[in-house]
């Protein structure tokens, strides 16, 4: 029997139990990296794997910030983001600009980490206050540091 | 009015219905503090309160709503040192609280009459094995029967593959566990926060066994 004649609910377990189903700074990079080349196998494999390679959006740079943006922003990455981590270690001048704008894209977000450092500053209060974050009816889990 | 403060602004009051896990560190409870309570968060069931443990943090806490919210909480993870701090607001709940304690803490823990339950070692590891000697002296202090409270006990996952560590570390783990074991004290080995910035800090283990027990009561 070939990989490809199994039924695409079976393919979907074995991909879903080939990596992490929550978050560890740990795990992170390889969870990426693994559901990176499993779109690159086929197509069927980039329908099941993109959701989950879109489910836990990390940043922790200005590009990874734009790159996060631009996910969110996508019609499958704003459907499948689930956790959303910021991590700010120094001066971080582009954030409060972004931050009203990623927070449009994170309604359908069920956990939220933010730590910032440095004198700027982000308004909470955005996460409730645009419209559409409004429907931050999902968000289950929180966490809101500076110092490490 | 706004607040500001730890990195973060609040320009109106921050209500989240559904949220049911909050961590929250000592700068950011600055602004934080007015939303702490049952009406801005309804579901909250698991809260953790990262390097509070001040007279400046408890006098914040005992002017909000905190006390209410305690009520709710299913778990609540704390420094030790809030329970010397705000004894009041915590000793009813001492069974709900996981205490966390750094290694180089644990000998002012010890000296401190603690009715603590439950107690999360952090961060005993480092390359130079220099906890060694506070964790001889803490599993020094469970053998002499003092901690007469303590029920279980959290460490680093890690802990458990001797492969990894030095003789001198493997032999305190050896002699705490021998000693945890005489006092009936459980040890919970569980994968802690690497990366405190955004790893968990809410020990999910503890939070399931107090679910648990809340649904059996």
């Amino acid at each position: 029997m070939s990989f490809s004649s199994l039924p695409t609910e079976l393919v979907r377990q074995i991909i879903e139990s080939s990596v992490p189903y929550t978050f560890h700074s740990n795990t992170y990079d390889e969870r990426q990296f693994t559901l990176r080349s499993l779109c690159l196998v086929s197509r069927l494999f980039r329908q099941l794997a993109q959701p989950l390679l879109f489910e836990i959006i990390w940043s922790y740079s200005p590009e990874s910030l734009d790159a996060a943006l631009k996910a969110l922003g996508s019609e499958q990455g704003g459907k499948a983001a689930r956790h959303f981590l910021l991590t700010c270690d120094e001066n971080c001048p582009y954030l409060p600009d972004r931050f009203d704008k990623l927070v449009q894209h994170l309604s359908g977000i069920c956990q939220l980490v933010l730590k910032v450092a440095g004198e700027d500053k982000l308004e909470l209060a955005s996460l409730q206050s645009l419209p559409c974050a409004l429907c931050m009816q999902r968000l289950r889990t929180m966490k809101l540091t500076r110092s490490s | 009015m706004q607040l500001s403060g730890g990195g973060y602004e609040l320009s109106s009051p921050l209500v989240l219905g559904k949220l049911h896990t909050l961590t929250l560190d000592d700068e950011v409870l600055e602004i934080f503090a007015n939303s702490l309570d049952s009406e801005h968060l309804p579901s909250l069931r698991n809260l953790a309160l990262l390097r509070v443990y001040n007279e400046e943090d408890a006098n914040r806490l005992r002017s909000t709503l905190f006390a209410n919210l305690i009520t709710q909480l299913v778990s609540f993870h704390s420094d030790w040192e809030l329970a010397r701090t705000a004894p009041e607001l915590l000793r009813s709940y001492v069974d709900h609280i996981l205490f966390y304690s750094y290694c180089s803490d644990l000998s002012r823990f010890t000296l401190m009459q603690l009715s603590t339950q439950h107690l999360q070692l952090c961060e005993l590891l480092d390359d130079r094995g220099d906890t060694i000697p506070e964790l001889e002296k803490f599993a020094s202090w469970i053998q002499s029967g003092k901690a007469l409270a303590l029920r279980s006990l959290y460490l680093e996952a890690d802990l458990q593959h001797p492969k990894m560590w030095s003789d001198g570390i493997n032999k305190v783990v050896r002699k705490l566990q021998k000693v945890c074991k005489d006092k009936r004290i459980e040890i919970v080995f569980e994968k802690q926060a690497k990366d405190a910035n955004v790893d968990s800090s809410i020990s999910a283990e503890f939070c399931r066994r107090q679910e648990a027990s809340r649904n059996i009561r």
